[in-house]
């Protein structure tokens, strides 16, 4: 008997609880939704938790620093994946560079298996200084400063990666293993789904716009508080059902994404640096970078050979998936390793009415560098949690030139330190300081010590335009 | 209209009308599914290749049909922008159709979201599709 009465005390009490958390005033797509919520209120909520900033420290690749190729400032994560982006970096020191970059990531629906980057940099213009120390007549410097226009300074350049099972961060070569993991951590659930909506058709329930207080019965006549505790009970038990199934997938899946990111990449450049005489000679380079990070979808098939291939064992593999990503450290690091060659062409510059007679002899050079970087908490307090803007990263880059004259003054190494805040979805702040041993031309830096600083700004989707796939 | 939320129900639709959902954005960045089951019997899955620059489709063919089609979209790589999924049941006209919005009158069956822009988050979706009953 006591237990006959325990039981029905709970049938009593746990549908209250369900009708409380959820109100009669609420639209049925608003209880819904205290249970599933869309991004926007999800990111919201998943901010208050420690756990969930944690995760979005790892899993989302916050800016992507500058990824200007001719900057001393270049990101060692290269963004291949942003349609379209416009960075402008500028010199605190006294020499007052700015340049303004646009980046374009041309879709090519031929070769899915390529990844193409085209980068134009717009540097501000200025006289070489090799000309303004022949000019005696300041007159002169002026006018010819005052004739330089913009894109008198201006490299070109173009990138391709391949992109396939072993390089590359796009899920096309992937998606047919990540459909079979998908598949065993979402199956499909028929008979429940057919169960919600035969319940829903029983109690009248036609759309999720109404208020759980506007139903009305069989005679259009208002509902009473327990014909609508029904109905609140009934939405509230499938929305925690589709919540559960929710929170057991989405650690896969955000495990995936992380391993997906953390793909490496292998890339070649050419770079073409177009200068109207009086600012400097023409250049050229060949760049070749090689870019991985430690824990990826690689490193897990390897450890787990079976998983690229047999569905029967998906589920399994899933939750391995998921452990090996959960491994990895928070603040993912990625490292890149490049090597350039570079060469400028001879140029002669002469010009008896400014007084100009003089040459830039033809150089070549080789410059290998390495880059380390790694995303980070927001050490500004830019950002809301809603939008997931307030990420950091920092990127520290390694560079050594050695020119085809060994005893050249260009021999040398250059250091660069740089801190990229997230403002917001579109805009990024990065920071550089710069060391140098020697003064460079290739390098753009000619202090011991200076600081950079610039905005990054992602343009939007341009399917108007018709520049989307 | 009121945008919508996570859970859509669309009831008295016309035998003959069509589903459809399609999404926007570089496709290479994430990856979008729908589960679709009719009856308590499932169906196959609409695919990212379908939906994705395209236009994935269900044929509302039957009375007494219960469609339930549960969309799932991830995003894989960092977004400017969030991807903009879209829902709607047009006739064989194809105009978009008007449901009954469960207060005496009628909506249009069109649904629009946009995802989150961190890698690995989720846009997840349930919409009940009734057609008309026997």
């Amino acid at each position: 008997m006591k237990h006959v009465a325990f039981f029905a005390l709970a049938l009593f009490i746990v549908p209250s609880l369900s009708a409380q958390e959820c109100k009669p005033s609420d639209t049925i797509a608003e209880c819904w939704g205290k249970f599933n919520p869309l991004p926007t209120a999800a990111a919201t909520e998943a901010a208050a938790t420690a756990d969930a900033e944690n995760t979005e420290d790892t899993t989302a690749a916050a800016p992507t620093g500058i990824t200007n190729v001719a900057s001393p400032s270049e990101s060692s994560l290269k963004d291949f994946l942003s349609l379209l982006a416009a960075s402008m970096e500028s010199a605190t020191s006294s020499e007052e560079g700015q340049a303004f970059t646009f980046d374009w990531n041309p879709p090519i629906g031929f070769a899915k298996a390529v990844g193409v980057k085209l980068q134009a940099s717009f540097a501000e213009t200025k006289l070489s200084d090799e000309v303004t120390k022949k000019l005696a007549d300041a007159d002169t410097i002026e006018e010819l400063n005052d004739s330089l226009e913009f894109g008198d300074d201006t490299t070109f350049s173009g990138l391709m990666q391949p992109r396939n099972m072993y390089f590359g961060r796009s899920i096309d070569a992937h998606r047919e293993w990540f459909r079979r993991l998908r598949d065993a951590v979402r199956p499909n659930t028929a008979m429940e789904n057919d169960a919600f909506q035969l319940a829903q058709d029983a109690l009248g329930i036609v759309s999720a716009r109404p208020r759980f207080d506007q139903l009305v019965d069989a005679n259009n006549q208002p509902l009473s508080a327990d014909d609508v505790t029904t109905r609140i009970n009934l939405i509230v038990a499938e929305a925690r059902r589709v919540q559960a199934r929710r929170t057991a997938s989405a650690p896969f899946f955000e495990a995936f994404a992380t391993l997906l990111n953390n793909q490496p990449q292998f890339y070649g450049a050419v770079i073409y640096h177009a200068r109207k005489n009086v600012i400097g000679p023409n250049e050229w380079s060949a760049k070749f970078t090689y870019e991985f990070a430690g824990n990826n979808l690689n490193a897990f098939k390897g450890a787990h050979p079976r998983c690229a291939d047999e569905t029967e064992i998906a589920l399994t593999c899933a939750q391995e998936l998921q452990s090996f990503a959960d491994a990895i450290r928070p603040g993912i690091e990625r490292l890149a390793v490049s090597l350039e060659y570079h060469k400028v062409n001879r140029r002669w510059i002469s010009d008896p009415d400014a007084g100009l007679d003089l040459g830039f002899p033809r150089t070549r050079s080789f410059v290998g560098s390495v880059a380390f970087g790694t995303n980070m908490g927001s050490m500004l307090p830019f950002g809301t949690a809603a939008s997931g803007a307030g990420g950091a990263r920092l990127d520290f880059t390694a560079k050594y030139e050695l020119p085809e004259d060994d005893q050249s003054e260009e021999k040398g190494f250059v250091g660069t330190l740089t801190y990229t805040q997230k403002i917001s979805d579109t805009f990024s702040l990065p920071l550089s300081f710069v060391y140098s041993d020697h003064e460079s031309d290739l390098l753009n830096v000619d202090k011991r010590f200076s600081a950079r600083f610039g905005l990054m700004y992602k343009l939007p989707d341009l399917k108007g335009l018709g520049f989307t796939r | 209209m009121p945008p919508c939320g996570a859970l859509v129900i669309w009831t008295s639709v016309p035998v003959g009308s069509k589903f459809l959902l399609e999404s926007d954005g570089d496709c290479g960045t994430y990856d979008v599914s729908a589960l679709v089951s009719m009856n308590g019997s499932p169906f196959p899955n609409l695919e990212h290749a379908d939906i994705c620059r395209g236009t994935a489709a269900i044929d509302i063919d039957g009375k007494s049909q219960r469609w339930t089609i549960e969309i799932t979209l991830i995003v894989m790589n960092k977004l400017s922008k969030g991807v903009n999924l879209e829902a709607r049941i047009e006739d064989a006209a194809g105009n978009v159709i008007q449901v009954p919005d469960g207060t005496g009158g009628t909506e249009p069956a069109l649904c629009q979201w946009q995802s989150g822009t961190s890698a690995g988050s989720s846009l997840e979706i349930v919409i009940n599709v009734r057609s008309v009953k026997s």
